[in-house]
């Protein structure tokens, strides 16, 4: 059964495609389900609520870096724009059909360059995301913005939170009252 | 008696402690060894002690009912799934229900648990490189790859489809296509090698 249809999971919008592949985030009733799909398989890692430590969020240079690319390359088309574009028109002006097809190349090029200069800069900065359990952390995929992070610790915090409070008052429901203090959580 | 919990958060950039440090994790602005902004959020798991290794209990009155396989160890509780005596090593919990070791194997290779579960293969995307690349990189092949695909449709049509996406949706368009794609591609050939003009030769 597709997870969008069943009614024990819903969709996090965050992940989403990468250089490598896809990764979506799902919410089931006791644990997040990451599905990966790289190339020819399908990968799945469950990571349950009352396993959670932490989550590890920490910025990254990725934005920072692909602004610089496109800047760089955006500003290298305005300079030759500036030195060719007045004579490829003729009389300076656009004047006829050949004109405003040297215009609409030109307006391809800035277009290709600077729209993903403008949707990096407006997704916000770049981090990775860790999750820590006690035998591992582990990076999640695909999960590259901070404002995505910060949704999925707003969406998990509660879950989590809640989840651990269950496992711990079951164990010292179960336990000696001396323990009480002190107990863990069975498993 | 439990093992105290780990309280050190290694930096994943650098493997610095970042509980190391004067600040409280929660509150940490930054990683105090190579100073990329960090946020830990923690959850009250972090403070909780290693729970205590399991331990089998060995028989110790005659008659008590026993591991079945470890006949020396007391029983514990039965498998759920094929309802042998297990000691507790070996009771294994999988979300609350109670399995042997060879229940979970079995269980874990006919995929009958989907908590075991960790990979599947996405037929659907194999079929469409097989449909789609030779269009690009060696159009002779078409034939044979449209025929392959048609062959992996049938031959995986029953696998566990994607949890994703629908992978018995896209197999049938791809089934489409590659019959489609059969037909065009060897009626080409017989254009190319045996069509009208070798016809008119002949004929000459």
């Amino acid at each position: 059964m597709m997870l969008k249809k069943d009614a024990n999971f819903r969709r996090l919008k965050v992940g989403g495609l990468g250089p490598l592949g896809s990764a979506s985030y799902w919410l089931a009733k006791d644990h997040l389900l990451v599905v990966e799909v790289i190339s020819y398989s399908e990968r799945y890692r469950r990571f349950y609520f009352r396993d959670l430590q932490a989550v590890i969020v920490q910025q990254t240079g990725a934005r920072k870096g692909w602004n610089i690319g496109f800047g760089v390359a955006l500003l290298i088309a305005l300079v030759i724009a500036l030195v060719l574009l007045p004579g490829a028109l003729r009389g300076g002006f656009p004047s006829g059909g050949d004109d405003y097809g040297v215009i609409g190349i030109w307006s391809a090029i800035f277009l290709v360059l600077g729209l993903p200069l403008l949707v990096n800069t407006l997704r916000g900065p770049t981090c990775t995301v860790h999750l820590r359990t006690a035998v591992q952390t582990q990076k999640l995929r695909n999960l590259t913005r901070w404002r995505k992070a910060e949704l999925l610790v707003t969406e998990l915090g509660p879950l989590v939170q809640s989840a651990q409070a269950a496992s711990a008052a079951a164990s010292v429901a179960s336990s000696d009252p001396a323990d009480a203090a002190t107990a863990a959580p069975p498993g | 008696m439990s093992v105290p919990a780990n309280r050190s958060v290694p930096c994943p950039r650098c493997a610095a402690d970042l509980a190391g440090g004067p600040v409280e994790l929660s509150a940490l602005p930054q990683c105090p060894a190579c100073e990329v902004e960090t946020r830990v959020v923690l959850f009250p798991a972090f403070d909780w002690p290693f729970a205590e290794a399991v331990r089998a209990e060995l028989v110790v009155l005659t008659g008590e009912a026993t591991c079945f396989y470890h006949p020396q160890k007391r029983a514990h509780v039965p498998c759920d799934a094929c309802g042998r005596f297990l000691c507790a090593l070996c009771d294994l919990d999988v979300n609350g229900a109670h399995l042997c070791p060879q229940c979970l194997e079995t269980g874990a290779k006919k995929s009958r648990l989907p908590e075991l579960e960790r990979e599947r293969t996405r037929w659907d995307r194999i079929v469409s490189t097989l449909l789609f690349a030779p269009l690009v990189l060696c159009w002779v092949l078409l034939p044979l790859t449209s025929l392959v695909a048609l062959v992996v449709i049938g031959w995986k049509w029953k696998a566990p489809p994607s949890l994703v996406s629908n992978t018995r949706i896209s197999l049938g368009v791809y089934a489409a296509v590659a019959v489609l794609q059969f037909g065009g591609s060897v009626f080409m050939w017989w254009l190319i090698f045996a069509g009208p003009h070798t016809l008119t030769t002949t004929v000459q």
